[in-house]
């Protein structure tokens, strides 16, 4: 009789968790309702990021109040942090001072673009995904395939999914991502594939003029995605691998800039 | 015991948003073993999905389903080493 009623009980309990399988499968692979669903998420879930960290922000000035060697630790982190941004932005001072060169050459044409500042409220590293979850919205303006830009020229990846006051921006980085490039003074072209978290890798031919520190920019210049960090040549080879990779820690961005789009 | 899982679930789901991913893999394991039959699990691991990935994007060619796929699989592992372990 036990043992009927425990089969009964492992019988309902595997029925429950093909339901739980099959309903599960069925919002995250069907579009729509993936989509439907996500909306519902992020109502609530921006509101529960900027309240973690309005908590762990609090948190950490009442410790820096009485421990002063953790607080001062904390400055180094920030410091450390800002020392990387600041990196970021003198190769985005050197790409300006190019841009405003030509500029000059074409007797005075502007370019601008119109952006709005957002706060990382999750960044990758802590999922698989490499997405970013940012906290502006249709609200702000804000539209799917808009670019995500770090420290005035360095792109970070483009808005993918966009609610009212949220959305999420996929990293060009992002393993399987695929982006055409151009590496250094020579704008040698290539297609660099994302290897996650900041990490690109591209194909050049044998004997291309890439070195460690060269640029990689889009194609049409404005944007830069990383540094050359490797160039690995083998003589017997057609091809040169050249791993280069954003200058600062993705895990760590607090703030970006999303690029409207032209409408 | 079921207000201990109550308990643990919600810190299990407030987690998701606030924890790395390695993290939310070793409070899934404690959960999967500490209780019986925990397909809470399975239901992190798709709001896990709906709030970090996407349709057709993802590690490992998984589409946005890595969640769903790791915590069924976690699930079912667990539960057969428990039994194991009790025969």
């Amino acid at each position: 009789m036990i043992l009927r009623r425990d089969n009964r009980k492992k019988h309902q309990w595997e029925v429950a968790l093909i339901a739980t399988l099959a309903i599960g499968a069925f919002v995250l692979l069907y579009p729509p309702a993936r989509l439907a669903f996500t909306g519902l998420v992020y109502r609530t879930a921006p509101g529960i990021w900027e309240t973690g960290k309005s908590i762990s922000s609090a948190w950490t000035s009442l410790r820096s109040t009485f421990h002063l060697k953790v607080s001062l630790l904390h400055e180094n982190e920030v410091l450390h942090s800002e020392v990387e941004r600041m990196q970021a932005l003198v190769l985005d001072r050197n790409l300006l001072e190019e841009r405003v060169l030509k500029l000059e050459e074409m007797l005075g044409r502007t370019v601008g673009d119109d952006r709005v500042a957002a706060e990382v409220l999750a960044v990758p590293g802590w999922s698989p995904y490499d997405t970013l979850v940012l906290d502006v919205g249709t609200d702000n303006g804000i539209a799917i395939g808009d670019r995500v830009v770090y420290a005035g020229r360095m792109v970070v990846g483009e808005i993918v999914e966009v609610y009212s006051s949220s959305a999420k921006a996929k990293l060009y980085s992002s393993s399987g991502e695929e982006r055409t490039v151009v590496i250094g003074a020579q704008a040698v072209p290539g297609t660099a594939h994302g290897r996650g978290m900041g990490n690109f890798e591209v194909m050049v031919p044998q004997g291309s003029a890439v070195a460690i520190g060269d640029e990689v920019r889009t194609p049409e210049g404005s944007f830069i995605l990383g540094v050359v960090g490797v160039v690995e040549e083998k003589i017997a080879e057609p091809t040169t691998r050249v791993l280069f990779r954003s200058p600062w820690n993705i895990a760590q961005m607090r703030s970006v800039e999303v690029v409207l789009g032209k409408r | 015991m079921q207000k201990n899982r109550i308990a643990f679930s919600v810190l299990f789901f407030g987690a998701v948003f606030f924890a790395p991913w390695w993290l939310l893999v070793l409070l899934a394991l404690v959960g999967t073993f500490w209780f019986s039959r925990y397909h809470e699990v399975v239901v992190a691991g798709v709001f896990y999905d709906l709030l970090y990935g996407g349709v057709g994007y993802g590690a490992f060619g998984l589409g946005g389903i890595i969640g769903l796929v790791s915590s069924v699989l976690l699930l079912l592992l667990i539960e057969r080493v428990k039994q194991e372990i009790r025969t």
